[in-house]
């Protein structure tokens, strides 16, 4: 029973850390792919007319959208001369209505409307660093090349538009957007069209690539998939969600060697039993299987039992968080109300003023869920597997003899 | 053709510290449904010999054929069968399995060996009766006199219908009441059961009442 309930809090605890940790990964990526890279990129040559490469493609099989773009990275400056780096794009006017999810996923419905050649579009990250808010000037920094000139500076006052939020610290802190036809975007002349491609399935990329690489032909300096994008930074990803289910699963481990040690303990004190059906015939390969047995008894019990919890967990996680602050807020009050004070800090709710977040996203896959049992089920089988084969060993005659 | 036959058997053990030569060069032979004693003082290998003819420990050379069966030629996996098929055991103490009732540790070697479980209990049941148990069937080991722990075992002993019935010191932890009682049944196994009946003791009265009994001396036996 205790071993079960080890088993138990193992499961539990793995698929509650890794819905959550695989809510807030897959909340990223899903910006990443819809703000950042796009399923797939074209980078275009500079004799390539942007809004014509568009319209070849954007009637190939599985492309939603197809939003044309230049961008570079500047610096900012607000009224009390604080900066900011920011990543600038430059769209075309029908942006709005040629990529909405991205538009969506910036939580930014008033860019269709508002884009024009003096404002600027940041995120409320990126404003609150530079001390402005909507309406206010800012001043915009670029460096620009040509053959004649050289390298010079150029620099232009900007007014900001309307901010939006996409939820990600990375975007809304360092990501604006202009129009193409700005005088700023003009400073962008020599930089190459990229043409971001979203597709209706995201995992059909290699698939989209090859058609639009047939279809431009030429007119592509470089074309990549999501997938090849984002490489390193989906392996780390990936490595952080292992290393954490490692580590977490190292209560498998604990909870196997519980039972590694129990089942030795009751083997032992069973010797005498286990020789004396030994000696009505039965093998030893068929004792450990009852050990064995138990062992599987266990795990599939605790497996199942943890699921469950893990599974409510994971599903209420908001609310047993809101619970547990609430809990600690109201305690806290109470002592303060009898002059008593715990702790120099307040408690705050999952607010996104302090925490950025509003709520913990939580996704779990499937195959997750099923690793996670098959470790649980396997470390309890394989601890009664390796307590068991002592019996398999013990010779009936000396087991009484010693007795 | 005899039952039991024991050839130039050697069985020794080996410790880090000495080798120990417990048979030497050992001979016995024995008919169908009998009863044979082997005496012997204590340390002299009267419990080896038995689990060497009950296949529950090998030995170093010699042959030992019970029935049709050649230990000498059989794996672990045969042993275990022949173990299930062709033996009982009677031990010193009564070695029943304390979670389960009277009925119930008579009737799992029979159920291990693949018996339904009706027929297991049924003829569980009839041999407990046998050996005047049948009041005590669904009574715990901790709830059963030490004589009749020793009869349960007797009948748990019976219940695959051994060829053999090998005890080791069966009275040896009994009062002379019990004893007298154990001895009684163990001497009409034959008659009961038709098995033959070896039977390890140093108590020189109960040894005579066997028909062949022989004393284990220096790893050798002698008839008596």
């Amino acid at each position: 029973m205790l071993a079960s309930a080890g088993i138990a809090a193992g499961v539990a605890a793995l698929i509650a850390v890794v819905s959550i940790m695989g809510g807030l990964q897959k909340g990223y990526i899903d910006a990443i792919l819809e703000i950042s890279s796009f399923h797939v990129r074209v980078v275009l040559s500079p004799d390539t007319d942007p809004i014509i490469a568009s319209e070849k493609i954007k009637n190939v099989g599985g492309i939603v959208s197809v939003l044309p773009f230049q961008e570079t990275t500047m610096l900012a400056a607000g009224p009390g001369r604080k900066t900011a780096t920011m990543l600038i794009r430059a769209l075309p006017d029908d942006a709005a209505e040629r990529d909405p999810s991205m538009m969506q996923a910036l939580n930014f419905k008033t860019i269709e409307t508002s884009l024009s050649d003096t404002r600027i579009f940041m995120g409320s990250e990126a404003a609150f660093q530079l001390g402005i808010g909507e309406g206010d000037s800012l001043e915009l920094l670029n460096i620009v090349s040509d053959d004649q000139s050289g390298i010079l500076p150029f620099s232009t006052a900007m007014q900001a538009g309307p901010m939006f939020r996409s939820g990600y610290y990375e975007f809304d802190s360092g990501m604006a957007f202009i129009s193409s036809k700005s005088f700023l975007a003009a400073s962008m002349k020599g930089k190459p069209w990229v043409l971001g491609i979203k597709l209706n399935q995201k995992y059909r990329d290699f698939q989209a690539k090859n058609q639009i690489a047939a279809i431009l032909g030429s007119d592509i300096v470089s074309i990549q998939t999501w997938r090849e994008y984002n490489r390193s930074f989906f392996g780390a990803l990936r490595t952080e969600k292992t290393v954490m289910m490692l580590l977490v699963g190292v209560i498998f481990l604990v909870v196997g060697m519980n039972i590694f040690h129990s089942m030795r303990r009751t083997i032992a004190s069973k010797m005498q039993d286990i020789a004396v059906m030994k000696s009505f015939g039965v093998l030893g390969g068929e004792l450990n299987s009852i050990f064995i047995m138990e062992g599987l008894e266990i795990g599939i019990f605790g497996a199942l039992a943890g699921f469950a919890a893990g599974m409510i967990l994971s599903s209420n996680i908001n609310e047993i968080i809101r619970f547990f602050l609430n809990l600690a807020a109201s305690l806290a009050a109470v002592f303060q109300s009898l002059g008593l004070k715990i702790s120099q800090y307040t408690y705050q709710r999952l607010t996104t003023s302090y925490f950025y977040l509003d709520k913990i996203p939580v996704s779990i896959t499937s195959f997750e869920i099923f690793f996670i049992i098959a470790s649980a089920i396997a470390s309890s089988v394989f601890a009664a597997f390796l307590a068991s084969r002592k019996t398999a060993l013990a010779r009936p005659s000396e087991v009484f003899r010693n007795e | 053709m005899n039952e039991i036959f024991c050839s130039n058997v050697f069985k020794s053990f080996v410790s880090k510290a000495e080798r120990l030569d417990v048979l030497r060069s050992l001979n016995l032979s024995l008919p169908a449904s009998c009863t044979c004693a082997i005496m012997g003082a204590s340390g002299s290998g009267k419990t080896t010999l038995l689990s060497l003819i009950g296949g529950l420990e090998g030995f170093d050379s010699g042959e030992i054929q019970v029935g049709a069966h050649k230990l000498h030629t059989m794996d672990e996996k045969k042993l275990a069968i022949y173990r299930s098929e062709t033996i009982g055991f009677v031990f010193q103490f009564h070695y029943l399995l304390k979670d389960f009732t009277a009925l119930e540790n008579v009737a799992l070697p029979a159920y291990l060996k693949g018996a339904e479980k009706k027929k297991a209990w049924e003829k569980a049941e009839a041999l407990l009766e046998k050996v005047g148990l049948a009041d005590r069937k669904n009574h715990f080991p901790s709830e059963l006199s030490g004589g009749e722990r020793q009869r349960t075992a007797i009948a748990r002993a019976l219940v695959n219908d051994p060829i053999l019935i090998l005890a080791d010191e069966p009275t040896g932890n009994l009062d002379r009441h019990n004893a007298e009682s154990v001895a009684e049944l163990m001497f009409r196994l034959p008659e009961l059961s038709g098995a033959t009946v070896i039977l390890a003791t140093h108590d020189e009265a109960l040894a005579r009442r066997a028909q062949f009994v022989f004393r284990l001396s220096l790893g050798s036996l002698e008839a008596v």
